[in-house]
């Protein structure tokens, strides 16, 4: 399954129904599901606060491939976007050392399965894996 | 669909998605918390970072005046959540 949307957090609703059809028809368990849908959640908001500028669309695959799901977001025409070298977030601070933000992507390298990233020609794609039961 | 009710017990109740499209609304309700307060998640399904930043924000101002927000009826996924995040450690979550 794929789908193109414009680069703006009024996406989110129709991405959330796409991928809760796919994860219906796939009988992707409730676990997986929850993490699923939050890592499309962080990664979206994250292409579009730190590459507002470009006008393309972004792409968003579901699949299969074997017993995980594999969840990935294409963005076009973009800077470098590593989420895999995102420096690592101190969960255990006290609160009143913490600050809100920063906490989504510790959340989706810390729950999936895997994270990829490829850029090649201003095309930067990062790939989430996460076992489906 | 996201909405925010005050429950019989004054307690905040969460319904159905908190997720980035919604987090206006929550800032508005949390913003008006002055004091001590339980959130009900019997009715959330679902939360994400944008969520999460208000609860912190929420709990940092309360502590200022020896406040706190009290979490209750957290799923298994929204729980998992909290662990990964270290929330289980800085709210109390029955």
């Amino acid at each position: 399954m794929q789908i193109e949307v414009r680069k703006e957090i009024a996406s989110l609703s129709e991405l959330f129904r796409q991928a809760g059809e796919f994860f219906d028809e796939k009988e992707v368990g409730d676990d997986a599901r929850g993490v699923l849908e939050m890592a499309l959640e962080e990664l979206f908001t994250n292409l579009v606060k730190y590459n507002p500028d470009s006008e393309s669309l972004v792409m968003m695959c579901l699949e299969i491939d074997a017993d995980r799901v594999t969840l990935s977001f294409t963005d076009y025409d973009t800077d470098r976007f590593d989420i895999t070298e995102f420096p690592e977030v101190d969960a255990n601070q006290p609160l009143s050392d913490r600050t809100p933000g920063g906490l989504g992507i510790h959340l989706v390298k810390k729950m999936s399965d895997g994270i990829e990233y490829e850029y090649s020609n201003r095309v930067g794609k990062t790939t989430l894996y996460k076992r489906m039961n | 669909m996201f909405d925010i009710q005050i429950g019989t017990n004054g307690e905040v109740v969460l319904i159905g998605r908190f997720d980035a499209q919604h987090i206006d609304k929550a800032r508005e309700v949390f913003g008006t918390i002055e004091q001590s307060k339980v959130v009900d998640f019997s009715r959330l399904e679902y939360i994400a970072s944008a969520g999460l930043g208000i609860l912190l924000a929420t709990q940092k101002k309360l502590s200022e005046s020896g406040g706190a927000l009290k979490l209750t009826n957290v799923n298994k996924h929204i729980r998992d959540v909290f662990h990964f995040s270290g929330f289980d450690q800085i709210f109390e979550i029955e």
